[in-house]
């Protein structure tokens, strides 16, 4: 009977991709209908319009520089404020509310709510980027053929952005977010409050983003205290800025297929890091 | 030491070895998108007109970002005449995005065109036109862009739009058709110079009485200019090679 019940209990209790699928979708749903998502939408869409201005300036053929820098920028901003916020609410949210311990009485491994919370994520994040990728390919798409009209001989060689790079800077930037959502869920397994997962999530954000700071000051340290200090620094978080290819298609330069590749395998790795640990951490969370 | 504190410092242990594991990856990638040297670079930066929120935004990645309100700042300070505001921001939107041919291309325009003629004032530029005053107003302000210009050419020496601006300076502002000449035999080497710089050169030359030199130059650009292109005026280049070449042809008499 004891050996027949195990059995059971390994057959219902067998990992499953489906089960943290259905877990991602339901998060999605709750995701899209937040207020915040679409105040956050119509925020990143109002900045993008008013890169429109830049016409007053009359800067030229550049104007299209000054687009796509705002587009960046805003991409990078809004996406990584979305994503802490939403891998905080959809994950530590459900914890915070004891709706988690109803979902986890079923057959449903830790490992597959943490994942499926990552998916949720990651889908409204994707949908957040592709749109706002969209409109910034529309917006120079359109105010470049304008500037080749008035002044054609800025144009010699047709167009300049390149918009298939601009099309893989969202995919990478998508890349970015999930081991920013990947490195806040984390924090959330250990979290007791969403303000201080909020926090850290922001907090390692702006590491993030200066980590090549401690990177390079590592190489340059002669030694001693600072140099392990820089190290430590360095080693401890990933560099956002890798996957900011989005100055060089600005410029108009060509980013090579390596370099892509170089940042997406940085980022599969680290994302798969970081769950894979969350894994572990919330297995071990008394709920 | 309990098992919670146990298991962060084994987290962060093993985030330090993956750190390590990936970190040629990392530095193969810095090299690639062109981010390594950048600290030592914004050291030099004076961050003194920053505000803190874009110092932080200018090492958080956001240069080009910065860069661009900066410029857009001194079009401002450009609006209101205001010498000393519009020079500085040239000069630091430089200093933070230098990749940026235009910050350079237009901060030398406005200070070889526009800051002379703010210090002559409006009523006084016919006047000063061709007096040994308006002169020295103007050379004055042309050292200065060209100072920024070849500064320019050392961060980006592939650009031939700057060796023509300077070349343009050199003739127009400081009188120089000698330094003129140097510029824009520069930039007609470089591979994608546009079609006129060839034939301009070539008209300094003949101002300069070099004219076999630019009877050669206009011969050796013709065998490389696409007969369809309209933009290439090959008809005006054949036209001054025959005129130079009887020019010549009479000298020689």
């Amino acid at each position: 009977m004891k050996t027949a019940g195990r059995e059971r209990s390994e057959i219902v209790f067998r990992w499953s991709g489906r089960r943290a699928w259905l877990i991602g979708k339901n998060a999605f749903r709750e995701a899209i209908r937040m207020r915040f998502f679409a105040a956050l939408v119509v925020l990143a869409l109002a900045a993008f319009g008013s890169s429109f201005i830049f016409k007053e300036f009359n800067f030229g053929a550049s104007e299209l520089k000054f687009i796509a820098d705002f587009g960046f920028g805003g991409l990078s901003l809004f996406g990584s404020i979305l994503t802490v916020i939403l891998s905080v609410q959809l994950f530590l949210g459900e914890i915070e509310h004891r709706t988690a311990l109803t979902l986890l009485a079923k057959p449903v491994r830790r490992s597959e709510f943490v994942l499926g919370k990552f998916i949720g994520t990651m889908l409204t994040v994707s949908c957040f980027v592709a749109a706002l990728t969209f409109v910034l390919v529309l917006s120079l798409w359109i105010r470049e053929s304008q500037l080749m009209a008035e002044t054609p001989e800025f144009f010699p060689d047709g167009r300049r952005i390149r918009y298939a790079d601009v099309g893989l800077f969202g995919l990478l930037h998508v890349l970015r977010l999930g081991v920013l959502s990947a490195l806040v869920i984390l924090f959330s397994t250990y979290a007791s409050s969403t303000m201080f997962a909020m926090l850290m999530g922001f907090l390692v954000w702006i590491g993030g983003q200066l980590q090549h700071i401690a990177s390079e000051a590592w190489d340059a340290s002669s030694g001693g205290i600072s140099l392990i200090a820089y190290a430590v620094a360095s080693l401890a978080l990933p560099d956002f800025q890798l996957f900011d290819v989005g100055d060089k298609i600005a410029l108009g330069e060509a980013v090579g297929l390596g370099l892509y590749a170089k940042a997406a395998t940085y980022g599969i790795l680290y994302t798969a890091f970081y769950l894979w640990v969350s894994f572990f951490t919330f297995g071990r969370r008394e709920l | 030491m309990n098992s919670r504190r146990i298991q962060i410092l084994v987290i962060v242990v093993l985030a330090l070895v993956f750190g390590a594991v990936v970190r040629p990856l990392e530095r193969s990638a810095r090299a690639e998108i062109g981010r390594e040297g950048t600290v030592g670079e914004m050291r030099s930066l004076s961050t003194a007109r920053l505000s803190q929120g874009m110092s932080l935004a200018l090492l958080g990645g956001y240069r080009p970002i910065v860069a661009n309100m900066v410029w857009i700042s001194m079009n401002n300070a450009w609006r209101k005449r205001d010498f000393d505001t519009t020079l500085a921001h040239i000069k630091l939107a430089t200093s933070i995005d230098p990749r940026h041919e235009m910050f350079w291309l237009n901060g030398a325009r406005i200070i070889a065109n526009d800051m002379p003629a703010w210090r002559m004032g409006r009523e006084n530029i016919d006047r000063l036109e061709g007096t040994i005053e308006g002169s020295l107003i103007k050379q004055e302000f042309g050292a200065q862009a060209l100072a920024l210009l070849r500064e320019a050419v050392v961060r980006l020496p592939d650009r031939p739009r700057l060796w023509v601006e300077m070349g343009v300076i050199e003739w127009y502002k400081m009188g120089n058709l000698e330094g003129a000449a140097e510029m824009f035999l520069e930039a007609s080497k470089m591979p994608d110079a546009p079609y006129f710089v060839g034939r301009i050169y070539a008209e300094i030359l003949e101002r300069l009485g070099r004219k076999r030199e630019a009877l050669s130059v206009l011969k050796e650009m013709l065998a490389d200019l696409p007969a369809k292109d309209p933009m290439a005026m090959v008809p005006v280049v054949k036209d001054r090679i025959r005129r130079l070449e009887e020019e010549l042809g009479r000298v020689g008499e």
